[in-house]
């Protein structure tokens, strides 16, 4: 390979480091005004009233909208459209719009929202998911009785006949706390409106910019092809501008289309963290049987995980987790029960993991109490019960289509770590400051899954002076997904990566190949762009036979040129195979489209073959604890990661710095405060992700086992690097101050104390730190 | 509202500017100016991507008034370098894969130049509390340390 | 943000003019670290109209070595930290200047503004406390000296008048036979304000004794000011960790009996005593001469 599997610089690094990349509040239009968004104060209650007179008369307004101004249905949703870009009625949560305006300036916007009047009548709210499941409840959603979003089941063999066959039961309690993506760009879109026809094209901070498409139609009543969306750069999303900007995207629209102008809007930091949706915190109930040797007979598994106000991605994401939460074990009894349940708080839905790094955490917690209960080393443990080839899943999934390397990540973990020597070395120590260490492992399934539908296309356009277009539905999200698509077109066409330019995400431009989740792009995307490639060097080679005088099985390709392989001064260059090319009026394009292989779900059961391919990952972490401040610093970590092939080995690299950063957040530092439903923590001061001093070592091994089904053998990395850091960090830590939490984050008071102080802060009203 | 007169130099090039009192910098920058490359993450100093060399100091711009600024010199990442010739900065962070969503990277070049300008050598922990004010949600910030370390080693 | 007008003068006379004038309507920008944020926030800012620039009275920009050691409120934490002579001569106050926030904010932030502003957790303020600090008070026609622990009243709490600028902070070099201590605990490494941190200065006598001590933690009383118990326990003997410990706890006594038990007592109790007697470890080490 030429290209692929090499270091390619990134293709988008000179526009960003020159500060010339345009995001989306960096995009300037004749005529644009700026919108702003009214919320409300309560959290559940009934609209009785809203006066607008007073606003829209302001001079420097333009348009004041409210729901009933919605062209089209005011609600939207992926899998249940219960979201209401603007409420009508009832306002479900804090970050519910109520109305909305368009101003000459942000400061202008603002005053004409003071001077809105609403009337609320005030309705009992719920917060908490027990309750909302109560009898009595209020209840969020007439088509949800119980307040129940999803409720998935897996059920394998027959669990308590495992039970009865252990020699040990354990039964654990785990918690995962509400965190938010972060990502340093506020959301951002504008709108701007078609002139001469019905139409409307939106710029902007749009991760899924066919799923905003489909959203927008909805809510503007327009066809697909009079909505154009066009992604900008975008400044980070980890999953988290989805249903927020088809929200912001519609709302833009909406005033756009009423003024005939271009209309802006942009988050504040507040209102990303107020309105924007979270990972969904879960509370997990783990019961397991293991022999006295430690073999697992059985795993009895309840979820609990928090909507929110609206259901968004909650039943794909906790889909994830039902087929995953045994961990990669072999587990021959299994019953697992999943709910999503609305509640009055902030919803949740999409963020890098989708319900994993809520059941690895429990999980591999789970694996280290059980192996300390038994007397046993947690990485015998694991190696004991962890999955091989023809392993068989909670799923019934038997895993031998892919290499199953969770043996191998493991060990190169464990050894690059020295963890079995540190191990040791750490199990008694005196003082103070006193170290630990610990690993975690995982397996993910790749793509989509069962979920849906799973597709996705490219087109790649040769030109005549031998540059090159390519497109593809899929969107850069800062992860390298410009680059790897390009380093993929070039390695296929046999030309250096340079010739090769990517295009924005139009969503005029190609068809819908769905939205940039679950770690699909180089796996998806990337077999969708070497496919369409692959094309088009066919029509080439095809064009040069007879001047090469050779067969197609004789000609050979790369370094911008082709030739036969006995003879290789017998050749062409790429651009005289073009002239050829087009002298015979070839098509020099192509259109790649790829289809998941199939997979299998029966949710009655939940059996089936769940995803096409899996990886596997082990993440081992070194910390220090301050044991009289319950300070932690991770020292270093250690992580092993199956990615198929590095398609590009220094944006993996990145990938997993960048995923273990985020581990360590979800560790240590990360929770979203919100207290009867109200987002205390409203921005970075409170809010507090890892900074640079945060940081440890970081040692990065990308472990290949080339896939059957990707692109060169690529498969996935982008997810699986931050769902195991915090069960590795929980681990050391637990070994460092001989107590397990079973809580995240494990900040301050949970490492001194065991437990954290912060709803007394709230239910106390007491101020102060 | 109050206006004031302002000149300002900005990558060397002078302005005479009227503002309002309560302008920040950061506006005046990415709106009268058009200079977009400088970014707003936060609005409270927390985050750093607003960051600007003010009068040889690594600054908020969210946090400083324009009007504070009267003859002041200001730097931002438009003014390090041009596609034809980059700072060593740029150069090292697109060589060690230093960017990947971009939104911190003029932040963090103007801290590298900031740390840099006073400090040519810096060890590895200098870099980082140089660095300190920046935050970065992609990058898990290694190759970020190792681009400044390249560059610091190329300028020597 | 607030829309207000902004005053440049060019003097101190004429800031002092302005006070006088606007009073309660009108709030003092340097840095802007603290007042920017509430001004964006709208937070308590009912009745202000004006903002009076004073960043660029050179006036008031100074660090000088007299008698004792002068700080004029725009030094910058920056220049706090790097000064030679503030951290040959008051080293705890180098050193907590030094953790403020990043460097953008240390570049920006002034160690007048730090005071005025009087935040629970401003870490300049234990240091100076300890190092028995006096600040001045100017209004248009008249001064005054108060002792930095009268000043502040509270969180957020100060003595300052509607028409005050502070202008000065003065307190004694530390001898060469002092050492100092400073422990500060946050959430993260930077950018992190402090939960709680301490300031130590202990002065020993020709024997190793300790003859004077000042203990004072931040963020923990209600109001900044030395821990008398803690100090007295320490005076006339040359301390071990068991006795720094006990330090540590009447320290944490005096916080339950000023402050009550809070949400954060669980944790600040046993904190802050680990924090004090590492504190006084750190101004135990330097060398006697």
């Amino acid at each position: 390979m030429d290209t692929v599997n090499k270091p390619a610089r990134r293709v988008d690094a000179l526009g960003k480091v020159l500060g010339e990349s345009k995001y989306g509040a960096d995009l300037q239009f004749e005529g644009m005004l700026y919108g702003k968004v009214l919320r409300t104060p309560y959290p559940h209650a009934r609209i009785l009233s809203i006066d607008t007179d007073e606003a829209a008369t302001l001079p420097g307004v333009e348009a004041v909208l409210t729901a009933a101004d919605v062209p089209g249905l005011h609600t939207f949703g992926t899998v249940v459209p219960n979201q209401q870009v603007l409420a009508k009625e009832v306002v479900r949560y804090l970050g519910d719009a109520v109305a909305i305006v368009a101003a000459v300036s942000p400061a202008v916007a603002e005053k004409a929202l003071d001077l809105i009047k609403v009337e609320y009548e005030e309705l009992e709210a719920v917060f908490d998911p027990e309750e909302a499941m109560a009898e009595g409840a209020p209840v969020l959603h007439e088509d949800a009785p119980g307040n129940i979003a999803a409720h998935h089941v897996l059920e394998k063999g027959e669990v308590e006949e495992g039970f009865a066959a252990s020699d040990i039961i354990l039964e654990r309690e785990y918690e995962t706390q509400l965190v938010e993506h972060a990502y340093i760009e506020p959301e951002a879109a504008v709108a701007v409106p078609e002139p001469g026809r019905r139409g409307i094209t939106v710029y902007g901070s749009i991760q899924n910019p066919f799923s905003c498409r489909k959203a927008l139609s909805r809510m503007l009543g327009f066809k697909l092809n009079e909505i154009r969306v066009i992604q900008a750069f975008m400044g980070g999303s980890f999953g988290g501008k989805d249903e927020v900007m088809s929200a912001m995207c519609a709302r833009a629209s909406m005033l756009a289309l009423k003024t005939g102008r271009p209309v802006k809007m942009v988050n504040t930091r507040e209102e990303s963290l107020l309105e924007g949706y979270k990972r969904h915190p879960y509370k997990l109930k783990y019961k397991v049987g293991a022999t006295k040797e430690g073999k697992l007979t059985a795993m009895k598994i309840y979820i609990l995980a928090d909507a929110g106000a609206y259901t968004a991605q909650t039943p794909f994401v906790t889909w994830r987790s039902v087929v995953q939460a045994t961990g990669p074990y072999e587990v021959p009894h299994v019953r697992t029960d999943v709910y999503g349940v609305h509640t009055n708080n902030c919803y949740t839905s999409a963020f890098r993991g989708f319900g994993s790094p809520q059941i690895i955490f429990a999980q591999e917690s789970l694996m280290d109490e059980l192996a300390e209960e038994l007397g046993m080393e947690p990485l015998e443990l694991r190696r004991l019960n962890g999955y091989r080839q023809g392993s068989v899943t909670a799923t019934g999934q038997k895993l031998d289509e892919h290499k199953v390397s969770l043996m191998e990540v493991l060990d190169k973990a464990v050894e690059k770590s020295d963890y079995l020597r540190k191990r040791k070395e750490y199990a008694n120590q005196q003082g103070r400051f006193r170290k630990g260490i610990g690993l975690a492992c995982s397996f993910r399934g790749c793509s989509l899954g069962a979920e849906g539908v799973d597709a996705t296309g490219a087109m790649v356009s040769v030109q005549y002076d031998g540059s090159v277009y390519v497109f593809s539905g899929l969107a850069e999200n800062g992860q390298g997904l410009q680059t790897i698509f390009s380093q993929i077109a070039a390695e296929e066409l046999g030309i250096s990566v340079e010739r090769v330019r990517f295009m924005p995400t139009d969503t005029a431009a190609i068809p819908d190949g769905g939205p940039t989740v679950a770690s699909r792009s180089t796996l998806m995307g990337g077999n969708a762009v070497r496919i369409a490639a692959a094309k088009v060097r066919e029509t080439l080679l095809g064009a040069v036979l007879g001047r090469l005088k050779a067969s197609a099985q004789e000609l050979d390709w790369g370094n911008d040129r082709i030739w036969v392989k006995d003879d290789p001064s017998r050749c062409v260059s790429f651009e005289e195979a073009i002239n050829e090319a087009c002298a015979q009026g070839e098509l020099l394009a192509a259109l790649g489209w790829y289809k998941a292989p199939k997979v299998t779900w029966d949710d009655r059961h939940g059996q089936g073959n769940a995803y096409f391919t899996y990886v596997y990952g082990c993440q081992v972490a070194e910390v220090e604890v301050d044991t009289e401040t319950g300070y932690t610093r991770v020292l270093k970590v250690t992580a092993a990661h199956d990615v198929g092939r590095a398609i590009n080995p220094e944006t993996v690299r990145g990938q997993i710095y960048g995923g273990v950063a985020q581990g360590i957040g979800y560790a240590l530092l990360e929770e979203v405060q919100q207290h009867e439903g109200e987002i205390k923590s409203l921005n970075f001061d409170e809010y507090l992700i890892p900074g640079i001093m945060d940081m440890p070592e970081i040692e990065a091994i990308i472990v290949e086992n080339p896939d059957s089904f990707g692109p060169y053998g690529a498969k996935t990395i982008g997810e699986p690097t931050l769902e195991m850091t915090a069960p590795a960090i929980a681990s050391a830590v637990a070994q460092a101050t001989g107590r397990r939490v079973r809580q995240l984050p494990l900040d301050l008071e949970r490492v001194l104390l065991g437990r954290s102080l912060q709803q007394d802060r709230y239910k106390r009203r007491e101020g102060g730190c | 509202m109050k206006k004031l007169p302002v000149v300002l130099t900005v990558n060397g090039k002078e302005y005479s500017l009227t503002v309002e009192s309560n302008e920040r910098l950061l506006d005046t920058l990415r709106q009268r100016l058009g200079l977009t490359g400088t970014k707003e993450g936060c609005g409270v100093g927390e985050c750093g991507a607003c960051s600007v060399i003010l009068d040889g100091n690594l600054v908020n711009s969210c946090m400083v008034l324009t009007a504070q600024c009267d003859g002041s010199r200001v730097e931002t990442v438009e003014g390090l370098g041009t596609a034809e010739k980059l700072h060593p900065l740029q150069q090292a962070f697109i060589d060690y894969n230093a960017v990947q969503c971009g939104f911190c990277t003029p932040g963090m070049l103007m801290a590298a130049k900031a740390l840099l300008d006073k400090n040519p050598h810096p060890t590895e922990a200098e870099i980082r509390q140089g660095l300190s004010g920046v935050l970065c949600r992609c990058t898990g910030y290694k190759q970020i340390v190792d681009a400044v370390k390249a560059a610091a080693g190329e300028e020597g | 943000m607030l829309e207000f007008d902004l005053f440049r003068p060019q003097n101190l006379q004429e800031a002092l003019d302005l006070l006088a004038e606007y009073k309660g309507s009108a709030r003092v920008m340097a840095g802007g670290t603290d007042l920017m944020i509430a001004l964006r926030a709208k937070k308590g800012m009912e009745n202000v109209k004006y903002i009076i620039d004073i960043s660029r009275l050179q006036e008031l920009a100074y660090i000088r070595e007299g008698e004792g050691l002068e700080i004029g409120p725009l030094a910058t934490m920056t220049q706090v930290a790097e000064s030679p002579v503030v951290r040959q001569c008051a080293g705890v106050l180098a050193a907590a200047a030094s953790t403020v926030g990043s460097p953008q904010i240390r570049n920006r932030g002034t160690i007048g503004g730090n005071v005025v502003n009087a935040a629970v957790c401003a870490d300049t303020v234990a240091p100076l406390v300890a190092l028995e600090a006096k600040i001045k008070l100017e209004r248009k026609g008249g001064s005054r000296w108060l002792p930095l622990d009268q000043f502040i009243t509270g969180p957020n709490r100060t003595q300052l008048a509607a028409d005050e600028l502070m202008t000065g902070i003065v307190f004694a070099k530390l001898p060469a036979n002092a050492g100092w201590g400073f422990m500060r605990l946050a959430r993260r490494e930077a950018l992190a304000i402090a939960r709680m941190n301490v300031a130590v200065v202990i002065k020993r006598d020709s024997q190793g004794k300790v003859e004077d001590a000042s203990i004072v933690p931040g963020a923990v009383l209600p109001r900044p000011g030395r821990v008398t118990e803690a100090e007295k326990l320490l005076i006339g003997t040359i301390p071990d960790g068991a006795l720094a410990r006990r330090a540590g706890e009447a320290v944490a006594e005096a916080m339950i009996s000023a402050a009550g038990r809070r949400w954060s007592t669980p944790y600040k109790e046993p904190a802050i005593i680990a924090l004090t007697e590492r504190a006084i470890k750190q101004a135990l080490e330097v060398e006697w001469r």
